[in-house]
């Protein structure tokens, strides 16, 4: 997996969000066991990982993620920062302690958010659309933001003692 | 003919777990489908990406089988063979699994490239095989590290 050719304005925005993210998910106050918060992160990663692909590769080819066509590092680092970033999501969801309707409220606003996040990813030529509009990934965080709501609340069900490990 | 068969392959897989006395803990599953469809798929990325020694199906039906085989039906695979390993308490067998869970995944391959589903430029049998066998022997070692988290964060 290469390096990216250019370190430039991307890359180095990229690196302090990524540098933030865990920052942040380190700082806060501990709210889930290790076990569920590595869950939630690797669940971020695999959504970010499976979207990403489906809609930036052969045949869609919808988006660039960085500089280059190759698979690099970057891209990489890209599906661990969404893995962090639904992770800070989901933190703040069980700090508001959301139930019933404002799931919808919480899943639609957070999602007008990542969209925001993502058009200055976007003014930073991390992603550089090829056809690909806001408004698609808006939808596509709808989604995303939903699935990773009902997971949470599925891990969080299946908290139980394991005594027979 | 090949999706549906591949559908129902994984379908028939999935159900079968979810109805089995299980070994491992849930979150334990779900990590390594996770992790195993991440890292698989990195790889499949790096291959067609970087190196293009594979091509991806242009055709839908092939290319839904495509995406199957590396999000579903290998990351099963790989909890299945946790799952069974944990149910034999003899090394030798669980060293005749892993060489088994080997030739399993090779199968699959090798049964995909015949349906062109993967089509490969540059395709090496002995690395295959040594990646399939690193990646059981890697979720093997997630799963292990993983458990000492699960027992600490629950009890």
């Amino acid at each position: 997996m290469p390096f990216p050719q250019l370190f430039d304005k991307n890359e180095i925005f990229f690196s302090l969000v990524f540098m933030v993210l865990i920052f942040l998910a380190i700082r806060l106050p501990k709210r889930f066991p290790l076990s569920i918060s590595i869950l939630l992160i690797t669940y971020g990663a695999f959504i970010g990982n499976i979207l990403d692909t489906l809609l930036a590769t052969q045949p869609l080819d919808t988006f660039d993620v960085f500089d280059s066509k190759h698979y690099e590092l970057f891209d990489l680092f890209i599906f661990f920062g969404y893995g962090f970033y639904y992770y800070i999501l989901i933190y703040i969801y069980d700090r508001l302690s959301i139930r019933g309707f404002q799931n919808v409220h919480f899943v639609i606003f957070s999602s007008a958010v990542s969209s925001i996040l993502e058009l200055i990813m976007v003014s930073f030529n991390i992603f550089t659309y090829k056809g690909w509009k806001i408004y698609y990934s808006y939808t596509a965080y709808l989604f995303v933001i939903w699935s990773m709501v009902l997971f949470y609340r599925f891990i969080v069900s299946k908290f139980q003692p394991t005594k027979n490990l | 003919l090949f999706l549906s068969i591949i559908i129902n392959i994984t379908f028939l897989i999935v159900i079968t777990y979810i109805y089995l006395k299980k070994r491992l803990h849930i979150y334990e599953s779900v990590l390594i489908f996770l992790s195993s469809s991440f890292i698989h798929s990195s790889k499949v990325q790096t291959q067609y990406l970087n190196k293009e020694t594979l091509i991806v199906p242009r055709d839908i039906a092939l290319l839904v089988i495509f995406w199957s085989l590396i999000n579903i039906l290998v990351p099963m695979i790989l909890i299945w063979y946790l799952e069974l390993l944990y149910w034999f308490r003899s090394t030798k067998l669980k060293i005749l699994l892993t060489f088994v869970c080997v030739i399993v995944l090779l199968g699959m391959e090798e049964i995909a490239v015949r349906f062109n589903v993967l089509k490969y430029s540059v395709r090496n049998v002995n690395a295959t095989s040594l990646y399939w066998l690193v990646l059981l022997l890697g979720s093997l070692l997630i799963q292990r590290l993983y458990r000492k988290f699960v027992l600490k964060g629950v009890n």
